[in-house]
């Protein structure tokens, strides 16, 4: 598995799309779910997702050995935070991005065979972690997100996000107590989120 | 107390969906009802240090010594309150293992066509860069020792020159003791410059046909000379000395300067080239 993935990048180093491409199979979802998870919108997260593919082809060159998928991961990171800076100094954006996540992005979760309260309740519940994640700072919810979300180990969320093991551990306390207390304020009145949240 | 409940606090790893979870759920995807995830979370000492947030967020990941673990697992048989905190966190990281992962809405791989092939382009440009780069570095140079063996004619340059002070003494009426001072220069330029300017790279042997030979021979080497060795005064006036008979002869070509700034204009050209393709390529 790992000599055929270090196979395929070395042919996509040599220029070979195609070799190139099934990685991308390999890993588009979890990166498009990490850039979901980070930006809270399915445009933005599929617009970062394809910029972080052509950038991984484009400096495929300079990848020297090491992990591809933590290499990956973290440029995807900082686009998302690219993205992030970039939706600060235009406010707009991110107030729809939140609201998108409200119909379009959540139906996956509806199923046909479970109850129809059941089905609410769990929509309700994802919806309400997304909007724990949301209210995050940046760095814990990246933290939070590749920890819990994805499951990986802390040494290679030290090597995506380019913080050290201690850095990442703290984060990683500090954003799971933070959503911990939203959730915890969410569960008493869980219709609030919306009013509550700002 | 410990021991008979406390089994169920102990680190799950990772705990996927399915998997056992420990006796209290505190919020469960799967069982319908409200009470299910509202309940249980209520009350709550907030007041955890970091350093313990640190510890049980460890703890939850499995990721304590054996003797951080054995201390922390004795206060948390000893302390509600941290067992109370231990257990919602547990909570909060089973929810989000839990969140179901997003199908991607479309493939992301890359058309083969027109998807740029890195290698090749990157290193062409760079060849192409460095080479257009060091063609206009060489052009710049060679126009700038061109100028500098010709600098009486380009006035304004000359002064910057080591050799053009030599080259002057001769043009003045031969008193060389005055005209060593730079401050004459421009004044005592224009014909003799010309006659100079054209002969150490244009055409050594012989430059100008109006010109005596003797004479002309005799200074052409003295000018070279006094270009190519900035250093040696004494030997550069000697020739000098002996060549003001000639230097006024030659009538002040107009074309010497042309090939220098063209030389001058072409390199910065390529040089400007190459530093834009930088812009451009990306």
């Amino acid at each position: 598995m790992a000599s055929e993935e270090a196979r395929l990048v070395e042919a996509g180093q040599r220029g070979d799309v195609e070799a190139f491409n099934q990685l991308v199979r390999l890993y588009e979802a979890r990166v498009y779910n990490l850039c979901y998870r980070m930006l809270g919108d399915a445009d933005a997260a599929a617009d970062v997702t394809q910029e972080t593919f052509i950038a991984a082809y484009r400096n495929l060159p300079r990848f020297r050995g090491g992990v591809f998928r933590a290499w990956l991961l973290r440029i995807a990171t900082n686009a998302c935070h690219d993205t992030l800076r970039a939706r600060k100094r235009r406010p707009a954006v991110s107030l729809d991005a939140a609201q998108e996540s409200e119909s379009g992005p959540l139906s996956y979760l509806a199923d046909t065979t479970e109850a129809p309260d059941e089905t609410a309740l769990r929509r309700e519940l994802a919806r309400a972690i997304e909007q724990g994640l949301a209210q995050l700072p940046d760095d814990q919810r990246v933290v939070v997100i590749l920890s819990d979300v994805q499951g990986l180990a802390y040494e290679e969320i030290a090597e995506i996000t380019g913080a050290n093991l201690g850095t990442v551990k703290s984060r990683l306390s500090r954003g799971r107590a933070r959503l911990r207390d939203f959730l915890r304020a969410g569960e008493l009145l869980p219709s609030k989120f919306r009013h509550d949240d700002e | 107390m410990g021991k008979p409940g406390f089994p169920a606090l102990r680190p799950d790893g990772r705990v996927r969906k399915g998997a056992a979870v420990p006796k209290k759920p505190l919020f469960t995807l799967s069982l319908c009802g409200e009470a299910a995830y509202k309940t249980d979370m209520q009350p709550s000492s907030n007041n955890l240090s970091d350093s313990d947030l640190e510890l049980l967020s460890a703890y939850i990941d499995n990721a304590l010594s054996v003797a951080e673990r054995v201390n922390l697992e004795r206060r948390l048989a000893a302390d509600p309150r941290l067992r109370a905190e231990l257990e919602q966190l547990q909570a909060t990281t089973r929810l989000l293992r839990q969140l179901p992962p997003v199908p991607p809405p479309r493939s992301f791989t890359l058309d083969p066509a027109p998807a740029p092939r890195p290698a090749p382009v990157f290193r062409l440009s760079w060849f192409m860069q460095l080479g257009s780069g060091l063609a206009g570095l060489a052009l710049v140079l060679l126009a700038t020792v061109q100028l500098l063996a010709s600098a009486p004619w380009a006035v304004g340059m000359a002064p910057a020159a080591a050799p053009a002070p030599v080259v002057l003494e001769v043009s003045p009426t031969g008193t060389t003791t005055s005209s060593t001072d730079e401050s004459n220069v421009p004044a005592a330029t224009p014909a003799p410059a010309a006659g100079i300017a054209s002969t150490p790279f244009e055409a050594p042997p012989q430059p100008h046909a109006t010109a005596p030979a003797s004479s002309d021979t005799s200074a052409a080497p003295a000018s070279a000379d006094s270009a190519r060795q900035s250093a040696p005064e004494a030997p550069a006036t000697a020739g000098a000395a002996q060549a003001p008979p000639a230097e006024v002869k030659p009538p002040p070509a107009p074309r010497p300067g042309f090939p220098a700034g063209l030389t001058l204009t072409l390199g910065l050209a390529l040089i400007a080239l190459a530093l834009a393709w930088r812009f451009i390529a990306r």
